[in-house]
């Protein structure tokens, strides 16, 4: 297995579709309730583990696109086999490969109990999922650009979603968040910690980074989708804070579809229906992504056709999102990519840059001595 | 063989498409003529301690003389009360269209919380829905035979929206319900309905101490509650001040106090300030400043520079006692619908985790000092 991969000129992204890339697999399902989470932890004082987690998030990235940029054109698969070699190596992307299909698989049926609580209570898991799978499936099929062509179109439909909020904030309380800076600091970084299942998401860049025309610039447009998505996290985490009282938040499962409970426009009374099937949008590159990166690691590591091991992925998917029935059940899995994710995006690529950097030491040093007894 | 594989994915395509398009059938259907569509429901307590609720919804059958449907049953959950309902009713009764919940006064002493819990947990129903207390059983509310309005949950909801929006009565749906009721330092309160006639007339504000009515204030007062609690736009008062402080002699009048002048003002904006000047027992220094013109006066009299000054500081002395006056009430009865225990929690540090009994203890022993700002802006087209 190739340590770099070179795609096709064709078949390579724009640089500036990176930002879109990186935001929109990390805004999923989480954004409709995290608020919850992090206000158990931090209280009031949450929107501060908001920025906490950002700018860990930030330099998460600086340090991933650091170790990027030590190799011409190479993906964590085969940074791996590098470092690691090629046993260890495989074993780790395999870990990485299981990740993202959970996580996939976590974004999906959480959204599908969305649609099952607020809509549809009646309609079964799987046929949903199916569906949904389905969409998923005929993207990845078509390839990379297909699938950030179709992010891309997502963004533009439901980013005016964001607008809604000007109903929800007429009637905020500003008071509720003062003090400032009232929980202390180990609250604020257990919010923060909490943060990981929503924020997750910009280590795709991992496996995108071949695929991306402008290596250079990688680094500034990746930075940018974070910064936005960071600043989402924060307004809906303010207009949270300022439109539930605390104990009111701590019961609501969707606080950021009770937001939209508010909208209320002469014809179109109830807002949240129109909201939460257009969150097919939002959720859908997160699986095609995730899926997708997943495959990308079972073809570089095993060498079958893509395709083949999209249909098992998907099928490994349908499979398992029917063994998800309760909402306890549900949340176990979000508390588990919870806690993966955080090792896996926020301390990994640190452990994994050193190596590469011990690695690559290791070999200059080793060459040079060749190059001296060569002479 | 790649032909073949390509006609293999063409077909799998085309059938998945299709299963994604009639997977759309698989939605439970709701069609307009088989749905009743409940806009007010109102629940009582009966007197064996069980709860009767009812409910209304319009009927579009031109055949029919009566434009609406009203069936009540007896129960102790409200999902059940809507189980029994619909053994009664010729559709299925959904709730999404519910704009009003009325509870009985009764019902609402022993404490609402898990029946306003229902409605809320329920994703169908908006949480713009209004929810009032009634002086009158809310069976017999709903159950009148109102000439002019014709569907009566409509009717409410456009009394209060009208209320609300023209700044008489402070906002109180659902979501402004629980987010008192689970804030330690804020109660909630409710308009209270009563039966006037052949009408309905909004009487004042019911005030709760967490779930409980407890007891009820005029919408005069609940003019100040918002005067404190919202920065608004518009909104009129009615209001007398002593003669003697605007330098008039008395005048005899049947109807009204011969010491007495009256008037009506009508805010153009307001804004409050609350500060919390000392932490145990809390004190608080509420500064309102309001710019008003004049509306009505009760006799003819000439507007000169003086004169507005005049009212202007007679009208300050006037609000300020009745602000305290209030405030007394408030603290006697033990709610706290004006969130001074959100205030005390904003800027006391450490006062996070502070319940509600603790903030009534503090809220009891709480001192207050009025400044009422007026500035007379415009008294209309004449001098």
């Amino acid at each position: 297995m190739k340590i770099n991969v070179t795609p096709k000129e064709s078949n390579m992204l724009p640089t500036y579709l990176v930002w879109v890339l990186i935001c929109s697999n990390q805004i999923g399902v989480g954004i409709l309730g995290f608020q919850r989470i992090i206000a158990e932890k931090a209280g009031h004082d949450a929107w501060i583990s908001v920025i906490v987690a950002g700018i860990m998030a930030h330099f998460t990235m600086l340090i991933i696109v650091k170790t990027l940029k030590r190799y011409p054109s190479a993906d964590l698969y085969g940074i791996h086999i590098d470092v690691l070699g090629k046993r260890l190596g495989k074993l780790v992307s395999l870990f990485f490969i299981l990740y993202c299909i959970a996580t996939a698989m976590m974004i999906l049926r959480n959204y599908i109990e969305v649609i099952q609580t607020w809509v549809f209570p009646e309609i079964p898991t799987g046929l949903f999922a199916a569906v949904f799978l389905f969409l998923a499936l005929y993207t990845m099929l078509g390839g990379i650009r297909v699938i950030a062509g179709y992010t891309f179109l997502t963004v533009i439909v439901v980013i005016w979603l964001l607008l809604d909020l000007y109903y929800p904030l007429q009637i905020a309380e500003w008071n509720h968040l003062l003090p400032v800076m009232e929980a202390d600091i180990s609250k604020i970084w257990g919010g923060a910690m909490s943060m990981s299942l929503t924020i997750i998401g910009f280590e795709i860049i991992y496996v995108l980074y071949p695929y991306i025309k402008e290596k250079k610039s990688v680094g500034a447009s990746a930075q940018f989708g974070l910064f936005l998505t960071n600043l989402i996290y924060l307004v809906l985490m303010v207009v949270a804070l300022v439109f539930f009282s605390e104990g009111q938040l701590a019961k609501t499962i969707w606080a950021t579809l009770n937001l939209k409970k508010m909208v209320y426009l002469p014809f179109l009374e109830r807002f949240e229906f129109v909201a939460i099937p257009l969150w097919l949008f939002v959720i859908m590159p997160n699986i095609m992504l995730y899926s997708w990166a997943a495959v990308r690691g079972l073809k570089r590591n095993f060498n079958w056709s893509q395709r083949k091991f999209s249909y098992v992925v998907i099928i490994l998917m349908f499979i398992s999102s029917l063994f998800l029935i309760t909402r306890q059940q549900i949340e176990t899995l979000n508390d588990i990519i919870g806690r993966v994710g955080l090792i896996g995006s926020f301390a990994y690529p640190f452990i994994l840059y050193l190596l590469v950097v011990i690695k690559q030491a290791w070999r200059r040093k080793r060459e040079a001595i060749n190059d001296e007894s060569a002479k | 063989m790649s032909l073949q594989n390509r006609s293999f994915h063409q077909t799998f395509r085309w059938v998945m498409a299709l299963l994604a398009l009639t997977t759309a059938g698989c939605a439970e259907k709701q069609i307009l003529d088989e749905t009743g569509l409940v806009t007010v429901i109102g629940y009582d307590q009966t007197e064996d301690g069980l709860i009767r609720g009812t409910i209304l919804v319009p009927v579009i059958n031109p055949e029919a003389d009566e434009k609406i449907q009203v069936a009540s049953a007896v129960g102790l959950t409200s999902k059940g009360i809507r189980d029994k309902v619909n053994l009664q009713m010729d559709k299925r009764v959904l709730g999404g269209q519910l704009r009003v919940a009325l509870y009985d006064e009764k019902l609402a002493r022993k404490g609402i919380i898990s029946i306003v819990d229902t409605l809320y947990r329920d994703p169908t129903i908006a949480s713009r829905l209004y929810l009032c207390v009634t002086t009158e059983e809310t069976s017999k509310i709903i159950t009148f035979p109102y000439k002019e309005e014709g569907n009566i949950g409509m009717y409410l909801y456009r009394m209060i929206d009208q209320n609300v929006h023209g700044e008489k009565i402070p906002s109180s749906t659902i979501h402004e319900f629980l987010r008192s009721y689970f804030s330690a330092g804020s109660d909630p309160f409710l308009p209270l309905i009563e039966p006037k006639g052949d009408e309905l007339r909004i009487k004042g504000l019911a005030l709760f101490h967490k779930d409980k009515y407890i007891g009820w204030i005029d919408t005069n007062e609940a003019f100040l509650i918002k005067l404190i609690r919202d920065f608004f736009e518009a909104g009129s008062y009615e209001t007398s001040l002593p003669r003697s402080a605007l330098g008039l002699p008395n005048k005899k009048n049947s109807a009204r106090r011969a010491d007495r002048f009256y008037l009506v003002f009508d805010t153009l904006s307001s804004q409050s300030k609350v500060k919390v000047t000392r932490k145990s027992p809390p004190n608080y220094e509420v500064t309102i400043k309001l710019s008003a013109r004049i509306y009505e006066l009760g006799e003819p009299i000439s507007l000169t520079k003086e004169m507005l000054a005049k009212i202007e500081k007679a009208l300050e002395a006037d609000l300020e006692q009745k602000l305290k006056n209030m405030l007394k009430k408030l603290q006697k009865l033990e709610v706290d619908p004006i969130g001074f225990g959100e205030m005390y929690r904003a800027s006391t540090r450490g006062a996070r985790q502070m319940k509600h009994d603790e903030w009534h203890n503090l809220y009891k022993q709480s001192t207050f000092q009025w400044k009422v700002k007026v500035k007379l802006v415009r008294s209309g087209i004449m001098e």
